[in-house]
């Protein structure tokens, strides 16, 4: 127990404790994780990055309530999260918008399933693309705008569900290397208005430490969160921030902790196949 | 720019001539036909004893419209089509998505719905006859059996190609079965299904008419065939006539009901 966990009420950390995820197929068992545990301060940022494979879109999931853990549960406010809940929205790595509603109505959907009224969810949604700046797109298709603005649809269908928690799975992986980095620094403008827990999964180490407050590192399978490395760099990260030496210096500690990983990953993977 | 849309698979065609709206076009073409049709007639290519001129045709057609026996022929090859269809799509949308769900089920049982589209059914229709007697009930099954099948399978191609993305945003949202299905499954797999059931629907007309040809008591194609048999060929054309328009009409109005259905058209 943390020293938050105490005082789960006031809060709404979301503590992950010591969950153990194994997987049964074809007779043969995969500990997928072998021991996480951590706290995610609310309104925190937390990324999560590790080897590929090694369990991160996993633990997404059992924090989303979508995947029960084998041993080990997720709190919220010291209630067990066991089912999925509307206020821990995610945002998938691939397109999961609906291309048969406006963007307006994309935005409604958590809203309209959750059973809100059709006027209040309009103009809730409405507001939230104000954020996310698609002001202007309402009635347009998915079709009709491009990758990066369709992710930007995905973010506000969760934003406007007001998350006690927002889980992003590599949200920017389909997404090429500047639009990525547009829709990154974007994040970062919506987040740093919105402040809202975000536990975020990235193969990029750039990305992590430009975003986060704290960063997971998990190690390969059966993996457990091998180091949290905290990100003191001042907010709002502007350019100045990002071209500063104490970012490259938090993307080298980070790139020599994952390396190592990465690499034994690789070698085992390399075994396996041969 | 206009869309031609064979069941599903929409291609773009530039209007063939000049600029003219699509609709002109489709209206000259119409038009060329017909006057080919009248010329090959008209310079002797076919004898007029095989196939009628278009005029003559056309003379005859307010005579057929205006008799009772026409009416209720149509009428009843319409109610069996539609009886057909309706069973069709019910039970294959229902057997698709069940299938959908138990896939080993369906892993064994696949040969025999893909082997079924190569049986002309047809060949039973005489069993058929001799269980249920002359009437309705053999023509319905028949038309059903052959429109159930392009159902099914358009149903669990649809179904298998859902997206996991969506069946996962469904299920972060926290939404109820029907909540999922009515709001994420369904409309996504509208693409793929409308045509099917539009498919089903072109089958049950054709096994209907077809099979109403062989032995029947009344219907249009029972209709075609007493009179090809009696040489009354201009009567025949004429009813040809109607059939196809029939079955236009009830394509477009498929059309119009996909545009209605499918928002992402709009
Ligand atoms: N449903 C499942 N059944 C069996 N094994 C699974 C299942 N889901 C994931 N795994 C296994 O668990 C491990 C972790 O998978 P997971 O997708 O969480 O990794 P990841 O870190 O997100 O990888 P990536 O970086 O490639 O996205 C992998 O070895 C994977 O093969
Ligand atoms: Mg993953």
């Amino acid at each position: 127990m943390t020293a938050w966990d105490r005082d789960p009420a006031a809060r709404g950390d979301v503590v992950v404790d010591e969950v153990r995820m194994t997987y049964v197929s074809e007779g043969r068992t995969t500990v997928a994780i072998e021991n996480a545990s951590g706290t995610v301060r609310k309104g925190r940022f937390v990324s999560i990055i590790g080897p590929s494979g090694c369990g991160k879109s996993t633990l997404l999931d059992i924090v989303a309530g979508l995947t029960r853990p084998t041993s080990g549960q997720v709190r919220i406010g010291g209630e067990s999260v066991t089912s999925p809940r509307r206020d821990f929205p995610m945002v998938f790595q691939d397109d999961s918008t609906l291309h048969w509603r406006t963007v307006l109505d994309n935005v409604a959907l958590g809203l309209e399933i959750a059973g809100v009224p059709k006027a209040e969810r309009r103009a809730r949604a409405r507001d939230i693309l104000g954020v996310v700046g698609l002001r202007g797109f309402e009635h347009h298709r998915p079709r009709q705008l491009s990758g990066g603005m369709r992710q930007r649809v995905a973010i506000a269908r969760a934003l406007v569900m007001e998350p006690a928690m927002l889980l992003m799975d590599e949200p920017f992986g389909a997404l090429d290397q500047q639009t990525r980095t547009l829709v990154g620094i974007e994040l970062l403008r919506i987040w740093e208005e919105t402040r809202t827990s975000v536990l975020f999964v990235t193969h990029d180490i750039r990305e992590a430490v430009t975003l986060s407050d704290e960063v997971w590192v998990m190690s390969r399978r059966p993996s457990t969160i091998l180091d949290v490395v905290h990100v003191d760099l001042p907010r709002p990260r502007d350019t100045d921030v990002l071209r500063s030496a104490q970012f490259e210096g938090y993307v080298g500690v980070l790139w020599d902790l994952i390396q190592a990983e990465v690499a034994s990953a690789m070698r085992e993977q390399e075994r396996a196949a041969s | 720019m206009s869309v031609l849309d064979l069941g599903g698979i929409r291609m773009s065609i530039r209007p063939a001539l000049g600029r003219m709206p699509a609709w002109a076009t489709r209206v000259v073409v119409v038009a060329a036909l017909l006057t080919a049709w009248h010329l090959a007639v008209a310079g002797g290519l076919v004898s007029s004893l095989t196939v009628p001129a278009p005029l003559d045709c056309l003379r005859r057609l307010p005579g057929i419209l205006g008799t009772a026996a026409f009416w209720s022929d149509a009428a009843r090859s319409l109610r069996t089509t539609v009886e057909a269809f309706a069973a069709a799509a019910a039970i294959g949308v229902l057997a698709g998505a069940l299938l959908t769900r138990l896939p080993v089920v369906a892993r064994i049982l696949e040969p025999y719905i893909v082997g079924a589209y190569a049986v002309p059914v047809v060949v039973f229709y005489p069993t058929f006859l001799v269980v249920f007697g002359l009437g309705t009930a053999p023509i319905v099954l028949t038309a059903f059996l052959m429109a159930v099948v392009p159902v099914l399978m358009t149903t669990m191609v649809a179904l298998s190609e859902l997206r996991p993305t969506h069946r996962k945003l469904a299920r972060s949202l926290a939404c109820t079965r029907w909540q999922a299905f009515r709001s994420i499954l369904l409309p996504s797999a509208l693409p793929l299904l409308l045509p099917g059931l539009k498919l089903g629907f072109v089958y049950a007309m054709a096994a209907t008419v077809g099979v109403e040809f062989i032995v029947a008591d009344a219907g249009l194609g029972f209709r075609i065939g007493e009179l090809y048999r009696n040489f009354e060929t201009v009567d025949m054309y004429v009813h040809i006539l109607a059939m196809i328009a029939v079955a236009a009409g009830f394509n477009s109005l498929f059309n119009l009901l996909e545009r209605v259905i499918r928002k992402d058209l709009a």
